[in-house]
């Protein structure tokens, strides 16, 4: 039997039409709202707030959750408000490109400004003059009753495009004008901004202090919801980061994502499992409900860590033909997906990650001896480095170390 | 009595007049002659310490075996700081013995004679000589406390190196004049943004020079750390990270590890002040580091203080008071009064947040 052939047949062995786990959530509202599960207190929270047109905050580890939460929240946004028959224009900007708040600016017109185009002259105007720029976006228009929600996310440049005559002026005042005409035609206007974490901290800071007249100027009918890591394992610096937060006082909810008990990772397992299954179960099959508690733990309850790895799990289950992921076949499943995933990892990083779980996890108190391995004088020159590592989750923070992934295999079968 | 390190000068001043300009390491020779003379000011300044010391020890080393592998002699040995004759196959040989050093006690009598010796080389139109002379007296004017004289001297050895198309002169005096608008600004609060505007026109000139000529990397890389500095007085932060951030790597590139733990300093305060916080906490970290396995005394006690203020600050009063301590003990160790009275009201607070912290039962 071919090696497809077999990894269908377990699949249908198993009642599974693919492997359903995703890293990244869903971006379609109903897909979503099929795997998600939890956040109750969260959403309880965010959903008034921004109902009433104010500024929420969601904030939290790498891959805890925030892009999910905050798409699962625009949706029940969309859909309650809808039922009360009321008007209201929800933005979501996944990513844009840029780490200014005029690169802000401009990914916020960019789909006002087409929202707006058909009947607003001026919104028509700065549409063509935005569509001159090289950047490329991508746009997702999910109507319920008089709520519009755009998803859109922004690629490229805000380089100028070889077409002469493009220009725009003054674009927060553009802004101000296009925001205050969506208000006028849909009454309520809520801007989400996601994925701040992968900007500069310094560039948010920045964006969020020149924004700080935009996102105060809502007065009850415009909102924002933004979302970023602004924490940090160094419980100083991210105690710092709240007294900065509350001095700036943009926001009357922030709110702080924790890791999820294993109880709802297995909760999301069975809603991802489901989602390939023909008739709904309440089981986690083909995973024993054990195994799925210990994938939880080896991926320090984050989500996106537990989805990555219960995918990588079920292709090499389905691959090697297994009935069960169960205590006798999940070792030998795991030493594979942390086989690959070493291999994937270049030299220089798989020596880094092996020195940090060596040293316990590297910390702003490395030592010299630590730092003479790692061939550098200081730890801030692998700064840039672990960020990096820390946004792919090859690192994890947890009590001000830097520790590498449950991923990474034993050192001794690596040696070489 | 004779300043103790006015031989140093004498000896960086005799090694760069041996060198020629186009000689392989005469940039090396001027990164240490920089770092030397900034000690030196520093210890006039403020007083010697045993940091400075030991700091002046691994520069003068460095000169002593610079000299030596280029001359075959050491900078120690007295003949060395006379006048010189180098033949037609480059061999020297020494006409005066050690000429007289005029120190510090004595400075006033050194600026009249560099100032006599400045009207010679007029008369015998000797340009060169003119402008080397004009930054030496400068240098004698600033160690006398008399900013606005060396100014003027500065630019006049800048604008005679200019005419001559001396490039790598000219941007040394550049920074000479630069650092002292900069030791201006810090005197004379009033027209602080004036001289440090000034400041960052010499010394951005002077990078402009240095980039043109590709002198060595360090040299380049304190004369941005120098603007970098300058950029965070003036309140220009994205700009001085910038130019920190570059000496920085250059810094530690080259395993120059003072210079390195200065710029981690400089940069973490400017993190703190742009609040990334977590980038001004390693940065601050790897400061400490780096001026403990110096043994300096005074960046010990600097960043201790910054760390310190940052703990108290994020309300973690008992991690504070571990670090203001020990600034406070490096202070009094450099009797530096006006930081000990600063970090003792920093203790005060911090003490009273820790008893407001156990009367709450919070252990922060």
């Amino acid at each position: 039997m071919s090696s497809i052939a077999r990894y269908r047949e377990t699949l249908r062995r198993w009642g599974l039409t693919d492997v359903p786990f995703r890293a990244t959530p869903p971006e379609d509202p109903a897909e979503l709202s099929r795997v998600f599960y939890g956040r109750q207190r969260e959403l309880e929270l965010a959903l008034p707030a921004l109902y009433e047109g104010r500024n929420v905050l969601v904030r939290g580890l790498w891959g805890v959750g925030k892009t999910a939460f905050i798409l699962y929240l625009l949706h029940r946004l969309q859909q309650e408000t809808a039922a009360l028959g009321e008007q209201m224009l929800i933005l979501y900007v996944g990513r844009f490109p840029g780490d200014s708040s005029e690169a802000l600016y401009r990914a916020l017109l960019l789909p006002l400004s087409e929202t707006l185009a058909d009947a607003e002259p001026e919104a028509r105007r700065v549409y063509d003059v935005l569509s001159g720029f090289q950047v490329t976006h991508s746009r997702q228009l999910q109507a319920e009753g008089k709520v519009d929600l755009q998803l859109v996310s922004i690629g490229g440049s805000w380089e100028q495009g070889k077409e002469e005559g493009w220009q725009l002026q003054n674009v927060y005042t553009v802004l101000l004008r296009l925001l205050d005409l969506a208000q006028e035609r849909y009454g309520k206007v809520i801007v989400a901004v996601d994925d701040l974490d992968k900007k500069v901290p310094r560039a948010v800071h920045d964006t969020l202090d020149d924004a700080t007249d935009l996102l105060r100027r809502g007065q009850g009918k415009r909102g924002f919801l933004l979302t970023g890591r602004f924490t940090s394992a160094w419980q100083i610096a991210s105690a710092l980061q709240d007294i900065s937060e509350q001095m700036l006082g943009l926001f009357s909810e922030k709110i702080t994502l924790p890791r999820m008990s294993t109880d709802e990772l297995h909760h999301i397992a069975v809603n991802y499992l489901n989602t390939a299954r023909e008739r709904p179960s309440g089981e986690v099959t083909p995973f024993k409900p054990e195994i799925v508690s210990q994938i939880a733990e080896h991926a320090d309850r984050i989500p996106r860590q537990f989805n990555l790895i219960c995918e990588k799990i079920m292709r090499q289950g389905a691959m090697n033909g297994v009935e069960q992921i169960d205590e006798r076949t999940f070792p030998a499943l795991w030493r594979k997906v942390q086989n690959e995933f070493v291999l994937e990892l270049t030299p220089a990083i798989r020596r880094l990650l092996y020195i940090a779980r060596r040293s316990g996890g590297l910390s702003a108190d490395v030592d010299d001896a630590t730092l003479e391995q790692l061939g550098v004088e200081t730890l801030v020159e692998l700064l840039p480095m672990l960020r990096s590592l820390e946004g792919d989750w090859l690192i994890r923070q947890e009590d001000g170390r830097l520790l590498p992934s449950a991923l990474l295999p034993d050192e001794e079968e690596h040696s070489g | 009595m004779d300043d103790p390190w006015s031989k140093y000068e004498s000896g960086q001043h005799w090694l760069l007049a041996w060198l020629d300009r186009d000689h392989p390491r005469y940039t090396e020779a001027l990164v240490l002659r920089q770092r030397l003379l900034e000690n030196l000011a520093r210890a006039r300044a403020y007083g010697d310490t045993e940091t400075s010391r030991v700091e002046r020890v691994e520069i003068t080393g460095a000169l002593d075996r610079l000299a030596l592998e280029i001359t075959g002699e050491s900078l120690s040995a007295s003949p060395l700081f006379g006048p010189f004759i180098r033949d037609a196959q480059g061999k020297i040989t020494f006409v005066k013995p050690k000429p007289i050093v005029i120190g510090v006690s004595d400075n006033t009598g050194r600026i009249e004679y560099l100032q006599q010796k400045l009207q010679t080389v007029r008369n015998a139109g000797d340009l060169t000589a003119e402008s080397a002379l004009l930054d030496d007296l400068g240098s004698a004017c600033e160690l006398q406390g008399d900013l606005q004289r060396a100014v003027e001297h500065y630019k006049l050895a800048v604008d005679i190196a200019h005419k001559l198309g001396d490039r790598q002169s000219e941007a040394i005096h550049l920074q000479s004049l630069g650092l002292t608008f900069m030791r201006l600004a810090e005197l004379k609060s009033g027209q602080q943004q004036s001289y440090l505007s000034q400041a960052a026109d010499a010394l951005r000139q002077a990078i402009e020079i240095f980039d043109v000529l590709g002198v060595a990397p360090l040299l380049r890389a304190r004369t941005r750390y120098h603007l970098g500095r300058c950029y965070h007085q003036s309140g220009r932060w994205p700009e001085a990270i910038a130019l920190l951030e570059q000496a920085r790597e250059v810094f530690a590139r080259h395993k120059a590890r003072p210079e390195l733990a200065h710029a981690l300093l400089e940069l973490g305060q400017l993190y703190y002040q742009t609040e990334d916080f977590e980038s001004a906490y390693f940065y601050l970290k790897d400061a400490l580091r780096l001026f403990r396995r110096l043994g300096d005394t005074d960046g010990i006690a600097v960043t201790q203080e910054a760390l310190g203020s940052m703990e108290l600050q994020a309300a973690h009063p008992s991690e504070a008071i571990v670090s203001l301590q020990e600034a406070r003990q490096g202070y009094v160790a450099l009797r530096r009064d006006e930081r000990i009275r600063a970090v003792d009201d920093l203790l005060r607070m911090a003490d009273r947040a820790r008893q407001v912290a156990e009367r709450m039962g919070v252990t922060p």
